[in-house]
């Protein structure tokens, strides 16, 4: 994605040329779709949140001013759109039940078996970084949205990047725990459900 | 989840870093055009108009700048005229802070002599050197600052 192709685009919006922010959407579609899904694991909601994003970066365009990529520009405040919506709505997270009815849904082959478990446990730590803390949740996912770059991370959190390091460091740990704490209470929970089917 | 409490770090990193990239759909791209094409109807972005000069700001300060030492001119040259109207303000400013002096001389009656003459000499000093006129200049870059703060 070349920087001058975006900021040729929007001089042209600028100057009144509606039509030229197609190329904006067609180059930076993919990472705010997907910058969205992290947040709410929803993909109609995903490109409903980018799209308002998109729509916002239309009308404050005139406010990028070249010091910063257009790209950090732009995920800032998509980032700030995210954090609205999803203040309004907040991103739903996977109940012990659900993730019991997984288990009951596996299949016996082994390799189809080892397949679930494997889409399982990524579905588990996923929904729960999304039961993070705000900002834990943002470092977190916006480190490995831009391919574990901290510096890159920061600039668009608008953070030092020791602050950054520090929320990635904590925000980690809290997923163990929580990750940890799930298991335990899952291991009870399918107990309990065992102990009342030999009961019956 | 039975394994959660079994990850490794190195695992958490991959699991979280190994995302799948979505694409869009199809229809994506052309419904957020309809809708900057919606909003371009109603708001075109512009380039940021520049921030507009203060001028109502601007022009009465400048006023009171060109019309001051203006008046300063005027009041030199009547001065000159009347040299006699300019050691009686002189005066005026010595009695007034003689006065000033007597009452914190005897606010200070409890000090010790030598204090109590050090303190009279200082204010009347400070008085002769035309401690007013700074005071007042004080006073006025202080009023300034909070009406330009304030503005």
């Amino acid at each position: 994605m070349s920087a001058s192709e975006d900021q040729d685009d929007v001089e042209r919006v600028l100057a009144g040329d509606a039509a030229a922010f197609a190329g904006i959407v067609h180059r930076w579609q993919g990472p705010l779709v997907n910058l969205a899904y992290r947040f709410c694991r929803d993909r109609g909601r995903a490109e409903e949140m980018a799209q308002e994003a998109f729509l916002r970066a239309y009308r404050r365009l005139a406010q990028w001013r070249g010091d910063a990529a257009f790209s950090t520009w732009l995920f800032a405040l998509a980032l700030n759109v995210y954090r609205t919506e999803l203040r309004k709505l907040p991103a739903g997270v996977l109940g012990l039940e659900e993730i019991a009815e997984l288990h009951d849904a596996r299949a016996d082959g082994k390799a189809l078996q080892a397949r679930l478990e494997q889409g399982e446990r990524e579905r588990t730590v996923q929904r729960a970084v999304l039961a993070l803390p705000q900002k834990y949740r943002e470092a977190l996912l916006l480190f490995y949205f831009q391919q574990k770059d901290v510096a890159a991370a920061a600039h668009v959190l608008r953070l030092p990047e020791g602050t950054v390091k520090a929320r990635l460091a904590r925000g980690r740990e809290l997923l163990r725990r929580k990750l940890q704490d799930w298991a335990e209470r899952e291991v009870h929970y399918i107990k309990e459900e065992r102990c009342a089917k030999e009961t019956i | 989840m039975r394994e959660g409490n079994n990850l490794t770090d190195a695992e958490l990193d991959r699991i979280l870093a190994d995302e799948r990239a979505m694409q869009p759909s199809s229809s994506f791209a052309a419904s957020v055009m309809d809708a900057v094409q919606r909003e371009a109807a109603m708001h075109p972005p512009m380039h940021e108009p520049s921030i507009p000069f203060p001028w109502h700001i601007f022009l009465p300060g400048m006023a009171a700048c060109l019309a001051l030492p203006c008046l300063m001119l005027v009041l030199a040259l009547r001065g000159s005229a009347s040299a006699s109207v300019q050691v009686q303000i002189q005066m005026h400013w010595v009695q007034g802070a003689t006065v000033l002096a007597e009452r914190y001389a005897d606010l200070m009656a409890n000090l010790p002599a030598d204090l109590q003459q050090t303190g009279m000499e200082a204010v009347h000093h400070a008085a002769q050197m035309g401690a007013g006129w700074v005071l007042f200049a004080l006073v006025l870059s202080w009023a300034s600052v909070q009406w330009s703060v304030r503005a």
